[in-house]
């Protein structure tokens, strides 16, 4: 039952696609628009099989900042979470602050973190932490926080220790949280590590690739970085939600779909 | 049972004298509990009924050393409240499990904090599901099952650790009226099987009259203690006897004296 009422909205969001591809192949083709304006998508299809190394290459390299910039703002973040948590001084002090800064547009420091680190990996790491950082932080902080006051006091009356309380109800009540941000994060920091690239670079990463070769009128190089940038995107965000799945099997239990 | 400074001694609960003062801002004074004292046998089981605000969860969370009384005394079992006791269990409204466990390892959660040997409380556990009609539910997780199988699994929580003492505030208040019908029928027969002493707060007076050997009855601002109300109905006690005439002048008797401390017409509930 739950599968014919999900193929069929499945079927025509690939119809559509097919349909806007189709659309734009006969727009470039009717309009014979030149290459560098509008790559037909066949011209962007092209350009995968042109140039698996260099594509497969500057791929690995966002991958990579991406993923590293993503270790780091968990790294960080979780900590600070909890810290800010627990701390009374700290949630009343910092927390405020992490809310200010979250509305600072952190591409904008790109350049400052060009001039701080260098024109290597570690400046795109860092925007990527960047901007992946304040969901986590937020995020965990608000499952930590999202523990039933009943379950409190049931632990206050069966002496629970500080530590009791943290690794069996409130890490665990968190982690859903964890996810939820990680989820947003993913999605941000290959974000941030294209800008990043963007910005400046050593000469590689797709922003770079994607700078560099709409400025020689490559477009159809550039549109395939892009088709690659928000494949890795669906991919990452992908992974996560299965791992959510793996790690959290009771969100996903037939009746369990409250919640979320 | 009996109100009064000075009650006998015995009681697995007394409560003397007892007073909760809340400093609001500005120096204002809420009296959530004016100088309360009863006692509570052991193996009795005492609900107090009364309208919000009347101080009644109050008094529990203090019986259970959750919170410290501004005045007067708790003790449980000859022993002076000082702070939180585990030889109690504890119901709340909502079930409160932890959703990532699943029902049999909710029910030995206390088991775990407690630092008690978890495998060697196993079999205690399964036996508690059983006799509450969750054997075939120990497994699954707690977004599996019903609101009312749910707060089941709750009370076998609050009983793994064969605690002396059952606190239960407004438990099945957030259950439809049939289920918690069922639930009453249901917490009766385990209590038969399980002994222990109970104060059940509620805001129901058809529930307090059928599960209680005794009902208080509580009035607010200041919350007090109006009067006492023994329940002579026989045990066992099945959902039908709650059609028979003594049982409407029991609950005639417990209503009267709830709305005789209101003032006419007030709203509230």
């Amino acid at each position: 039952m739950v599968g014919a009422v999900s193929r069929r909205p499945a079927a025509i969001t690939a119809l559509i696609l097919i349909a806007m591809l189709l659309g734009w192949h006969v727009v470039v083709a009717a309009f014979r628009l030149p290459d560098f304006l509008l790559p037909s998508p066949v011209a962007v299809f092209r350009e995968f099989l042109a140039w698996p190394k260099l594509l497969a290459f500057h791929t690995w390299v966002t991958l990579l900042e991406s993923l590293l910039g993503l270790a780091a703002a968990v790294a960080a973040g979780v900590p600070l979470a909890i810290a800010v948590v627990y701390s009374r001084a700290l949630s009343a002090t910092l927390y405020p602050i992490l809310v200010l800064l979250q509305s600072v547009p952190k591409a904008a420091l790109a350049p400052l973190f060009l001039v701080w680190v260098g024109i290597g990996m570690s400046s795109k790491v860092l925007v990527a932490m960047l901007v992946a950082f304040f969901p986590i932080v937020i995020d965990t902080a608000t499952g930590l926080r999202a523990v039933e006051p009943e379950m409190l006091e049931l632990t206050r009356q069966l002496r629970a220790t500080p530590m009791q309380v943290f690794l069996q109800v409130r890490l665990p009540h968190a982690m859903p949280h964890f996810f939820s941000g990680l989820k947003v994060a993913v999605t941000l920091a290959v974000i941030g590590a294209v800008i990043g690239e963007f910005v400046g670079s050593d000469n590689q990463g797709l922003g770079f690739f994607i700078n560099q070769e709409s400025a020689q009128g490559h477009a159809a190089r550039a549109f395939a970085s892009v088709v690659i940038l928000a494949l890795m995107g669906i991919g990452l965000f992908g992974a996560v939600a299965l791992a959510e799945r793996v790690l959290l099997p009771w969100r996903h239990t037939p009746a369990g779909s409250n919640e979320q | 049972m009996g109100i009064g400074s000075a009650p006998a001694d015995g009681g697995a609960i007394i409560v003397r004298d007892l007073e909760k003062i809340y400093e609001a801002r500005a120096g204002d004074r809420v009296t959530a509990l004016d100088r309360i004292s009863l006692q509570v046998r052991r193996e009795e089981f005492v609900s107090v009924v009364g309208p919000s605000g009347c101080g009644k969860s109050t008094l529990l969370k203090i019986v259970a050393g959750l919170i410290a009384p501004t005045g007067g005394e708790a003790t449980v079992n000859g022993t002076p409240v000082r702070g939180p006791l585990p030889d109690i269990g504890m119901v709340f409204q909502s079930p409160v499990l932890l959703p990532w466990k699943t029902i049999l390892h909710n029910v030995l959660f206390p088991i775990k904090i407690l630092r008690r040997d978890v495998a060697a409380h196993r079999d205690a556990a399964m036996a508690l599901l059983a006799l509450a009609g969750l054997a075939d539910s120990a497994h699954r997780y707690p977004s599996e099952l019903s609101g009312g199988m749910q707060q089941r699994a709750a009370l076998c929580r609050a009983l793994v650790h064969d605690p002396a003492l059952l606190l239960m505030d407004e438990p099945f208040g957030a259950l439809d009226a049939m289920t918690r019908d069922d639930m009453n029928v249901e917490l009766l027969r385990i209590w038969s099987e399980r002994r222990k002493t109970v104060l059940f707060i509620t805001h129901s007076i058809s529930e307090a009259v059928f599960l209680s050997d005794t009902v208080v009855v509580m009035t607010p601002r200041p919350g007090r203690i109006d009067c006492i109300v023994p329940v002579d109905l026989p045990r066992p006690r099945d959902i039908g006897i709650k059609d028979s005439k003594h049982f409407g002048e029991l609950q005639a008797q417990v209503r009267e004296r709830i709305y005789a401390g209101r003032p006419a017409g007030g709203g509230g509930d």
